[in-house]
């Protein structure tokens, strides 16, 4: 906001923890491309690494919500500032979800005996993760920014990952149908296209917050 | 290092110093104002002394049925029978000069003194009665020791004579000095000895009480209306600015005033504490109209506010809360107008309040003296002894003021009411 | 929404050459709390004291335009400011109980109305004032003692009692909590709120906690006009007006 508040402590206070949001979200994203990796070659010990950084996700997470409840209690925010106050609560949430499923999805693909590269259902989830990660720093951007028209674009692009999701679907059924014998490995490629999915979700998630925050208006009570 | 000393700087010792030099020269201030007022009312403690008692002289009296007769009073000479007692009792004095020095051992007053007694008590007829006679104001003041025996004997108001028959008096136990209750209840006269300050008391009271009853419901009234009720405009600013001015106007002026319309143009009895108590009504009003203003000022304006959103009418609300919270200090303003109009006297030499009244004036019509008035008649009297009465009624008239102070306190504290 | 208890239109208040309200259009609704809100100086008082005619004591106030409280005009010619002091109570940001005692503080305005017949029915009526202001059973052993020798609260709620003891239809409160404790503050905004039942309150405030706390209705004002009214919750939620939201969030307006 260009206009500050008269106390200067709550806009401080509210900015730290923009940046703490900022800093989280970056680390999802880390984490979405290295699980990615994971994905196309098994390597153990940056699936330990993954994990540990999870943790430090768990941690993050937690801080902002210490801080939000501080900023609360202290500033009694009123109106857009409460809403600018409770978000990173919601949104350090989200992006605390979009994390568990890095973390899922790496331990998954280390249980790929060999990561079928060349499998359709394996390009199609490796597109699906490109797009989640550029849909999230878009909306990192947007939050940033209170930019509601690039949150509304980020939230139209959730319809690209659902088509993806269904598509590496019927690759998969298709792999089992085709070859028996590597069922496991193509439930393993449709589970883990669900969870890039389900990443999806929690960014337009992250949108709606956005939107909200600027607007005052809730996108799921309206829909 | 923090240096919380008085060497810390700061300017410090200077500003002490000047702290210092304040207070003392102000206990100073105090110290010289308490010498004075020490030094006025001792010497006028001093100089009332003597009027506390008075000289006795005690005469034997022929009262015997050949001297008088009892069914007679009123035509019987006490100053005769007085004059032939004092002769009895100092033979030897033949010359006329000499008995006449005599006679002015006792005082002029004696022989009335001699009829009260026989009236109170008439079974004093009949036979030689010795009577205690109050004694002249020369006879007491040289008993005190207030005549200088070195000075010649012309130049003394006792002679050598009178001096050996005091002398001869108080060896044979024919004087006494008793306490002197007649300063009080006694009305002016030309003889210090018997002068009293009643009748000016008096006159003084009425004065004020038709001053207060006056003043009090006016002055009062005037302010509520001016404080409370009266539009700002010109008009009232214009009032308000000739009551400060009147407040200053020097109170002969206002004695003229009352000798010109009370007097000249109404025709109201000359003398009269009526017409004194209505000329100190006017030089008090402007007093207590700006006193009660101030008091009305004072009252927090959140009583009327709350009384008016109540749904009281503004008279209701200033009645029934405004002027209760101001009354205590309406009353202080009445009283220091009191205790002004107590102590004029130029007006009341004006309307004519400076006769010579011997008599207790019985009503507000009667002529009458005030205090301060009479006053300064004693204080321009020749005789030595109304020195003395100066003081004493000095006294009485502190007194007065400070009953009246006293009893404003005591009213306050009764009415006040924690806001 | 319901028809208005309090309608203002096109009220215009001047003091002497300076303009205090612009153009005012105010509904206000029977039993809610309404509260004004806005800076020092924006003429939520000035409104306030418009309602019963308190301005009336300031010489140089003009008054324009319309305000009728249940479809009577209050500022026809017809209209005796006493008998509608009678009906608009006010209580004032300082407790200002009368020196007097407590049940004289009540009994006051019984009296001045003779509202009660009977040294009984006075007694009654005191006793009920007291009990809807909550105070009854901290006084009602000490009705003798004056009003002041109460803590600020309990002044306050006695001052609140000593109103609605004439049964006014609407209480207009001018920050009534201004110089009390924040827990003698929750007791009377908790009566305040206790009261809504029975009165259409008005209440002027600076603290815009207090505001969304115990209002259903909010206006802000600002600089003598009206910018925004409706719901508290929506006013403290999401404000229509850019200048609401910067006053309440405590930016610079």
């Amino acid at each position: 906001m260009e206009n500050a508040h008269i106390v200067g402590r709550f806009d401080r206070d509210l900015n730290k923890i923009k940046d703490r949001i900022l800093e989280m979200g970056n680390l999802v994203i880390s984490q979405i491309n290295q699980a990615t990796e994971v994905m196309q070659n098994t390597d153990a010990a940056k699936v330990d690494r993954l994990v540990a950084t999870d943790r430090q996700i768990n941690g993050m997470n937690k801080d902002i919500h210490r801080r939000a409840e501080r900023l609360i209690a202290l500033r009694q925010p009123m109106a857009l500032d409460l809403r600018q106050a409770l978000s990173p609560i919601n949104i350090a949430a989200e992006l605390e979800r979009i994390g568990d499923h890095a973390k899922s999805t790496a331990k998954r693909s280390h249980k790929l005996a060999a990561p079928p590269k060349d499998q359709e259902a394996m390009q199609i989830t490796c597109q699906m993760s490109g797009l989640v990660q550029t849909m999230l720093a878009d909306i990192l951007v947007a939050y940033t920014n209170s930019d509601i028209e690039m949150a509304a674009k980020v939230r139209a692009r959730d319809l690209d990952v659902d088509r993806l999701n269904k598509a590496a679907f019927a690759a998969g059924l298709r792999g089992i149908s085709q070859d028996p014998a590597k069922a496991e490995t193509f439930v393993h490629l449709i589970l883990l296209a669900r969870n890039f999915e389900r990443v999806g979700d929690h960014t337009v998630n992250i949108a709606r917050h956005v939107h909200q925050i600027v607007t005052g208006e809730d996108l799921k009570a309206s829909a | 290092m923090i240096n919380f000393s008085k060497h810390a700087g700061f300017n410090l010792s200077r500003r002490h110093r000047a702290e210092q030099r304040f207070q003392w020269a102000g206990r100073f201030a105090i110290l010289i104002s308490l010498a004075f007022l020490v030094i006025m009312l001792g010497s006028i403690f001093r100089d009332a002394s003597g009027v506390m008692r008075q000289s006795q002289i005690a005469v034997a009296v022929d009262l015997g049925p050949e001297a008088i007769d009892a069914a007679d009073i009123a035509n019987i000479s006490f100053g005769k029978i007085l004059k032939s007692a004092m002769r009895a009792r100092f033979p030897d004095v033949m010359k006329r000069k000499d008995k006449k020095r005599l006679y002015n051992l006792v005082s002029p007053e004696a022989s009335f003194e001699i009829k009260r007694q026989l009236t109170n008590d008439p079974a004093l007829f009949g036979r030689v009665q010795t009577l205690w006679l109050t004694a002249s104001d020369d006879l007491d003041l040289y008993l005190r020791g207030k005549i200088d025996t070195s000075l010649p004997e012309n130049q003394r108001q006792i002679s050598d004579a009178q001096i050996a028959w005091i002398k001869d008096l108080k060896q044979a136990g024919q004087i006494r000095r008793v306490v002197n209750w007649n300063f009080l209840t006694n009305g002016d006269s030309r003889e210090p000895e018997i002068a009293g300050i009643l009748s000016a008391l008096v006159g003084s009271l009425f004065s004020l009480a038709v001053c207060f009853s006056l003043s009090f419901p006016i002055g009062i009234g005037a302010a509520i209306f001016l404080e409370e009720f009266a539009p700002t405009n010109r008009i009232t600013s214009l009032i308000e600015v000739n009551i400060n001015n009147l407040a200053a106007v020097p109170s002969i002026v206002f004695g003229l005033l009352g000798l010109s319309i009370f007097l000249g143009y109404f025709g109201l009895p000359r003398s009269s504490p009526l017409v004194g108590g209505m000329v100190l009504a006017l030089m008090t009003l402007p007093t207590i109209i700006i006193a009660a203003r101030a008091a009305l000022k004072s009252v927090p304006p959140s009583f009327k506010q709350a009384a008016l959103a109540l749904g009281a009418t503004p008279v209701q609300a200033v009645f029934h809360h405004v002027l209760p919270a101001a009354l205590p200090g309406m009353l202080t303003g009445a009283i220091v107008g009191m205790a002004q109009a107590l102590g004029e006297t130029a007006p009341l030499l004006m309307i004519g309040m400076v006769a010579f009244i011997v008599d207790v004036p019985q009503s507000i019509l009667e002529p009458a003296t005030a205090l301060p008035v009479q006053i300064f008649l004693w204080a321009d009297s020749p005789e030595r002894a109304f020195t003395e009465k100066t003081a004493a009624a000095i006294i009485v008239l502190l007194v007065l003021l400070i009953a009246m102070n006293l009893s404003v306190i005591l009213l306050r504290r009764k009415l006040e009411q924690r806001f | 929404m319901t028809k208005p208890f309090i309608a203002a239109r096109a009220v215009n208040v001047f003091y002497g050459a300076n303009q205090a309200l612009f153009d005012i259009d105010l509904d206000i609704e029977a039993n809610k709390v309404t509260a004004l809100i806005g800076p020092s100086g924006c003429g939520k008082s000035t409104l306030l004291r418009s309602i019963n005619r308190m301005n009336d004591l300031i010489a140089a106030c003009r008054f324009d335009g319309s305000l009728q409280i249940g479809g009577q005009d209050v500022y026809a010619p017809a209209v005796d400011v006493v008998a509608l002091r009678a009906q608009v109570g006010m209580v004032f940001q300082k407790p200002n109980p009368f020196p007097k005692s407590i049940y004289e503080n009540v009994a006051y305005g019984l009296k001045i109305h003779r509202l009660a017949t009977s040294k009984r029915e006075m007694q009654d009526r005191v006793e009920w004032s007291l009990k809807s202001a909550g105070l009854w059973d901290e006084v009602a052993d000490r009705l003798d003692e004056p009003g002041n020798s109460l803590s600020g609260g309990q002044q306050q709620r006695l001052c609140i009692a000593r109103t609605i003891a004439v049964q006014p239809k609407v209480i207009l409160m001018d920050e009534p909590c201004s110089a009390l404790d924040p827990i003698a503050t929750a007791v009377v905004e908790e009566l305040i709120d206790s009261l809504r039942k029975d009165y259409t309150i008005v209440i002027v405030t600076h603290s815009m906690q207090q505001a969304a706390r115990i209002s259903q209705r909010t206006a802000f004002f600002h600089m003598g006009k009206l910018i925004e009214v409706g719901h508290t919750k929506d006013v403290f939620t999401n404000p229509q007006n850019e200048q609401t939201q910067n006053y309440i969030t405590g930016r610079i307006g």
